[in-house]
């Protein structure tokens, strides 16, 4: 019995799911009308959005070498502008718009790659120059005020429920976690991610293309992140400059939460949903509690640090 | 000479004196003669001494291994605290700047409890301490405005025996690092980020000197942040926003390796100070070649900021190439050359 008790504490899937089922029970002590099933739907949803937005950092991350994307939110913002300018409200017009949306990810992402791998800049300061970049080129295109919308189909997707408790946003969320698990853990490339990540050299020696590896979840990386744009318009029905930057640190924290170490070569994107819904729970009970943005920002950091101090601790040098 | 640029090479800090005799050279072509005047000597050192003493601070961390993503909003909390203490709460201005000063001390502290005694990782705990930090910089003073004696500020924009003040300011840093660095501490501090488990076996407190690090850092980005206040010479509660990122920035151009042990206060400021230049240079390009292009100057800010953004993506790249002794692409870093030097 104390093994098993010793295993769940360890397993940071189930402290994660802990976390997030006493924070909506928290919730509903604080206003009953937190667990009613409209807010539960949304809170999903939003926390969906930021799944997405933390899939390709959850990638970046488990292949290590300080693997981290800051470029996520930037990539988002132009994935969203490139989107609605594209569909522009017409559902003929989803195709090409899914197209494009994809292959300026995958630029983006390649630019990344050839930075870290080539120039070997460090991924943080690499894809937070790739970030002003991208931001700026977003701002040249659009002339500061973006235009267009989603098509109706994909409103529809993104910002209507099939039961109050479930929008239609968080059934893509559940299928983008079967598909994540599935090139994570079910073929070659997702085995040699977690290879490269919990030793370089080791996959190196053993035949994996490490280099090439690591480039294509960067690659990755860019498209998911234009992809999560894509739906962030397609939730909030209109688009605006930067509409992607508030995603960045949070798809961090979320990958963090969801029990993916920083160092790379372990977790799950499961986690990593997780993590998002406890980020967005706390996020929505602060709101609950009428907190000033000034006092949420508080709680959240000192809740964050609360989470970090639990569960992200290192070992002792002595050991 | 040769002797001399053999000695340079051996420096961690190469790439970044190098950016920045490019971005001299580039920024005396596009700008002619004013560079040389000293009100523009003046300037530049006034509005890039945050910067400057950011990477400073900036340095000290990564020197040991670790990161400080909270230095944005850690001045963004002494110019608020500043501002309020002195504004809404009507105290005496020196009483509130040394106040702003402790608290940016007290947010160092905080990042090396965290860091060194929790052992949460670098980038998490001060990722979390941004928030903290930056919320309660909101609360403290919420809205933009509040003024400071022009007496500060004007003093801060002037000059003293030919030196503008602000270059004071960075040489009186730059000097107090160079006395901790030669103290048993300042040793220390890249023994552990070289190898942090040598270190240990060594008999070095690691956690300590991980602690030292981060306070020293904290009150180094106090000054940064109070020297921000007599150049905006007002309060903001998003003044610091772009200032933790770019001391990251800045140190990677000046030659840091952010894996701990190699790097030097010399290099970051150079790094800093190019950055600065960037914005001089492509401000400069545009006013005096490109504006004349018809249809472009709507959005001449946003191609301005598009051009600095691939300088320094640039400079980053030229600056990791240079760092020496590391193995073929992605590899682990590893160094040749051992890790003694000023």
């Amino acid at each position: 019995m104390p093994k098993v008790s010793q295993n769940l504490r360890q397993n940071q899937l189930f402290m994660a799911g802990l976390i997030a089922i006493a924070l909506f029970i928290g919730g509903g002590l604080v206003n009953a009308s937190f667990l009613s099933p409209a807010n539960i739907g949304s809170i999903l949803a939003m926390a969906v959005l930021l799944g997405f937005a933390a899939a390709g950092q959850t990638l970046v991350v488990i292949a290590g070498g300080e693997g981290i994307d800051l470029s996520v939110g930037a990539v988002m913002s132009l994935g969203a502008v490139l989107a609605a300018q594209t569909m522009a409200g017409q559902n003929s017009n989803i195709a090409p718009a899914l197209v494009l949306v994809i292959l300026a990810g995958a630029t983006i992402g390649l630019f990344n790659a050839a930075g870290i791998l080539y120039a070997r800049v460090p991924p943080l300061v690499m894809t937070m120059a790739m970030a002003n970049v991208v931001t700026t080129i977003q701002l040249i295109y659009t002339h500061g005020s973006p235009v267009g919308m989603p098509a109706p189909i994909i409103a529809f997707l993104g910002s209507r429920r099939l039961f109050p408790f479930l929008p239609w946003l968080v059934v893509l969320g559940l299928i983008m976690i079967i598909l994540m698990q599935f090139i994570l853990r079910r073929t070659v490339y997702g085995q040699q991610v977690y290879a490269i990540g919990s030793n370089y050299n080791a996959a190196y020696l053993a035949g994996v293309r490490a280099a090439t590896v690591k480039g294509i979840a960067y690659i990755l990386s860019g498209i998911l992140s234009s992809l999560a744009g894509f739906w962030l318009i397609a939730y909030n029905n209109f688009v605006f400059v930067n509409m992607g930057a508030a995603y960045v640190l949070p798809s961090v924290a979320a990958v963090v939460i969801g029990g993916t170490s920083l160092a790379g070569g372990e977790g799950s994107y499961t986690g990593t949903v997780l993590g998002s819904v406890i980020l967005t729970a706390l996020a929505s009970l602060l709101v609950v509690l009428h907190t000033d943005e000034a006092g949420r920002q508080i709680i959240n950091g000192l809740v964050l640090i609360l989470l970090l101090a639990l569960y992200t601790r290192q070992p002792a040098i002595r050991q | 000479m040769r002797q001399l640029w053999r000695r340079l090479r051996a420096t961690p800090a190469v790439s970044g004196y190098l950016l920045l005799l490019l971005g001299i050279i580039v920024n005396i072509l596009v700008q002619g003669p004013g560079f040389f005047s000293s009100s523009n000597f003046n300037s530049l050192l006034a509005v890039n001494a945050p910067l400057v003493l950011a990477a400073i601070a900036q340095t000290v961390v990564v020197l040991t291994g670790g990161i400080d993503l909270s230095i944005g909003s850690n001045m963004t909390l002494v110019n608020t605290l500043a501002i309020a203490l002195a504004n809404k709460g009507h105290w005496p201005v020196g009483a509130s700047w040394t106040v702003a000063l402790v608290a940016a001390t007290l947010v160092g502290i905080g990042n090396g409890l965290m860091v060194a005694y929790l052992r949460i990782p670098p980038l998490l705990a001060t990722f979390a301490s941004m928030s903290v930090v930056g919320g309660v910089a909101l609360w403290v003073w919420p809205k933009p405005g509040g003024m400071v004696p022009s007496a500060l500020y004007t003093a801060y924009g002037s000059s003293f025996l030919g030196i503008p003040v602000a270059g004071w300011i960075i040489v009186a840093m730059g000097l107090l690092w160079l006395v901790v660095s030669r103290q048993r501490v300042g040793i220390y501090l890249r023994a552990v980020g070289g190898r942090e488990r040598s270190a240990y076996a060594s008999g070095i407190n690691t956690a300590g000197v991980k602690f030292f690090a981060y306070t020293f850092s904290g009150c180094i980005t106090g000054v940064a942040g109070l020297c921000l206040t007599a150049l905006t010479a007002s309060g903001d509660p998003k003044i610091g926003l772009l200032f933790g990122l770019n001391s990251i920035a800045a140190v990677i151009l000046g030659g840091c390796s952010l894996s701990g042990g190699w790097g030097s206060v010399g290099g970051s400021i150079a790094g800093a100070l190019f950055l600065g230049l960037i914005n001089n240079i492509v401000f400069f390009l545009f006013r005096n070649f490109v504006n004349n292009i018809p249809g472009l100057t709507s959005l001449a800010s946003f191609y301005q900021q598009l051009l600095a953004n691939l300088i320094v993506i640039l400079g980053l790249a030229s600056a990791a190439l240079t760092q020496r002794g590391e193995t073929g692409v992605g590899g682990r870093r590893r160094r040749r050359g051992g890790t003694q030097h000023a």
